[in-house]
């Protein structure tokens, strides 16, 4: 199974930490820096609009945003067919993942298929953060003969529209953002799937919630407690099935925030040039982040070298995928 | 080789009954009602003091409506689930994936089937897999598709739906007179023996989404309630793939009872074959479960049944079993 191309989009509106200080006086920049390592979010919010209500009624959010989970994940889904020279029409599947749809139903992955002109089946695939893993462990359940020749796959969503901007910690961390990825298991791309893995504890499913008429919330120490140890498992257990040389390899996680990230690449003693991230500077795009990044260096990604994905999130699950890069 | 070891399929205990519709403030005449919609009654979550108001009106209103309700939506399917898993006569840690699909979820991460799941206790890797009115075939025909190494030896699918809380009675709309609340569960088994509910195949298929009924996120559910006549036209082209002759039976799951006999007619049943699985409301993915229960429950049934669903959401997908032996 191969990755042929890849594509992304983000809303341009920016929350700065300077923002986030000036609107909640129990915020403090420094703060920020030092315990989330977040410079900027993506936000489909105009400012003035998080100025003057702090978001205090999500539903109200979608009537003044700039994009929603659709238009993103189109715009994601458009650069990722230019780039691989695919019409709509040659795509036979669309899976979406989204931590908040815009309608119930038809489901995200029908609407964004619809607004593509894919006329192929279009339905949603859902775990939240994990989805570039929990995606591509999906597909590579299928006996390749029962894919069609392009699979595609998009996680979108615009979380800052769940977001209390009177809750300091919450505030600090979500962006909004989609990204978008064709699979094959008959045409050659750029990475081969060598491994996939999906896995969850549903027993600890209410410790991160999006309520669908309300905010956000997680159990906060436990979850980040949680991604860190659960992440170097991932890794852990790819470094012990495949031999992965980290002066070489690449480790991507799931884009939570920096800290987080950094501890778990100095853990696996992964150097800074190989731990890709874009949290800094777009925020925790959920499901998004990960693969967002992937496509971000795509044109720096150079043959013999593996790619880790390692992701964790809601429900709880979490799960990774090793690429290699072929040409 | 896959077979359906087990269904379960609840619903609330409040009935909505055409009376209680027409005091809401929708008047379609006897005839329409038996014509057209057909239904006994359907099932709500919802409080008689909702149906008073004619449903809801806005959307800051269904957060209130849903804090008078003791988490409905996530409680059925569990209930769902564990019916089905008694009859299947296995324990819960037998299950070793949960799929999950809702068109009404309360909470949009995580996904349905993680609480669903956890509620159980059931500690396996759960995701949703949501294709509204066709999700059981969708996620039926899925399994088939996979490698037989990345199938459980049982795997939960669940499917739950609470449409009624998003309505509006006094509109009139006809999504209002057709809609109901339920949760249905399957235990899908691994076997190699010949013997049970046998799965021959699957076929899942979408309408353009345009063409049907539609629930934003904030807003109502809004649309006609019959499915379009893309989704019909689809309904012909999946039982032509899967080559359905020999069927006996034929379990249909459509919003009226119309467009049930429609449906079968086209795929070759006659009346007294038909049978239509929403006579106690549509409830979208749930509807189907209900079908597939009334199915194992009879023991009359010998050869060859297509379960078929096709929704107002434009959601399309049939299912043809056989019954290999019948298990004293």
């Amino acid at each position: 199974m191969y990755i042929i191309s890849m594509g992304s989009a983000h809303p341009d509106g920016r929350i700065d930490n300077a923002f986030l200080e000036e609107i909640n006086s129990t915020c403090s920049a420094q703060w920020i820096r030092e315990k989330i390592g977040i410079e900027s979010r993506a936000t489909s919010l105009p400012l003035d609009y998080i100025r003057e209500t702090l978001n205090s009624e999500p539903q109200a959010a979608p009537s003044v945003a700039t994009a929603n989970a659709t238009t993103l994940g189109v715009k994601a889904a458009q650069a990722a067919l230019e780039k691989a020279g695919l019409l709509p029409n040659q795509i036979g599947l669309l899976i979406c993942n989204t931590c908040r749809p815009d309608y119930c139903f038809p489901t995200q992955g029908q609407q964004i298929a619809d607004a593509l002109g894919i006329s192929g089946k279009a339905y949603d695939v859902m775990s939240a953060c994990p989805a570039f893993a929990l995606h591509m462990d999906y597909l590579n359940k299928f006996r390749p003969d029962q894919l069609p020749d392009y699979a595609l796959c998009i996680s979108t969503a615009a979380l800052t529209q769940n977001v209390d901007y009177r809750d300091r910690t919450d505030s600090a961390i979500w962006g909004d953002g989609a990204a978008a990825w064709i699979v094959s298991t008959r045409k050659e791309g750029k990475l081969r799937v060598r491994e996939t893995f999906f896995d969850g504890d549903p027993l600890r499913a209410a410790a991160v919630v999006v309520d669908r008429f309300g905010f956000f919330h997680q159990d906060g120490r436990a979850v980040r407690d949680f991604s860190v140890r659960q992440t170097v498992r991932l890794i852990k257990r790819l470094e012990n099935m495949f031999s992965v040389d980290w002066s070489r390899d690449i480790f991507i996680g799931h884009q939570a925030n920096r800290t987080m990230l950094e501890q778990i690449a100095r853990n696996r003693e992964v150097p800074e040039q190989n731990h890709w991230h874009n949290v800094t500077f777009l925020g925790n795009q959920a499901g998004a982040g990960a693969p967002a990044v992937l496509c971000e260096r795509w044109e720096e990604l150079k043959p013999g070298q593996q790619v880790v994905v390692a992701v964790v999130g809601a429900g709880l699950s979490w799960g990774s995928v090793l690429l290699e890069v072929i040409k | 080789m896959l077979r359906i070891a087990a269904v379960g399929w609840v619903h609330p205990a409040e009935l909505l009954t055409d009376e209680l519709l027409n005091r809401a403030g929708q008047v379609p005449s006897d005839a329409q009602r038996a014509l057209q919609w057909g239904m006994r009654h359907r099932y709500t979550v919802a409080s008689r003091s909702f149906l008073r108001e004619g449903g809801i009106i806005s959307a800051a209103e269904m957060k209130q409506r849903f804090s008078e309700t003791v988490d409905p939506l996530v409680q059925m399917a569990v209930d769902a689930a564990k019916i089905a898993i008694e009859r299947a006569g296995i324990s819960i840690d037998d299950v070793g994936m949960v799929l999950g699909d809702t068109a009404t979820p309360i909470e949009t991460i995580p996904a349905f089937a993680a609480l669903v799941a956890g509620k159980l206790g059931i500690k396996v890797p759960a995701y949703d897999v949501t294709g509204i009115t066709g999700a059981l075939p969708l996620q039926i025909e899925n399994l088939r598709a996979w490698r037989d190494e990345a199938i459980a030896p049982y795997t939960l699918l669940v499917s739950g739906n609470t449409p009624t809380p998003y309505l509006s009675f006094a509109e009139g709309d006809e999504c209002s007179w057709i809609l109901s609340d339920g949760a249905g569960a399957a235990i899908i088994e691994k076997t190699s023996d010949e013997c049970g509910v046998i799965i021959e195949g699957a076929r899942y298929m979408r309408a353009r989404s345009e063409e049907g009924a539609a629930e934003e996120i904030y807003g109502l559910i809004r649309g006609g309630g019959e499915p379009s006549g893309a989704a019909l036209d689809l309904i012909q082209d999946l039982s032509d793939e899967l080559h359905i002759e020999g069927v006996t039976s034929w379990i249909i799951a459509t919003p009226t009872l119309r467009s049930a006999h429609a449906v079968g007619e086209m795929l070759g049943g006659k009346e007294d074959t038909i049978c239509w699985c929403a006579d106690e409301g549509f409830s979208f993915g749930s509807t189907l479960y209900r079908g597939a229960e009334m199915l194992l429950q009879d023991t009359e049934w010998r050869e060859k049944a297509l379960l078929c669903a096709v929704g107002p959401d434009g959601g399309v997908g049939i299912v043809l079993v056989r019954r290999a032996s019948i298990e004293e």
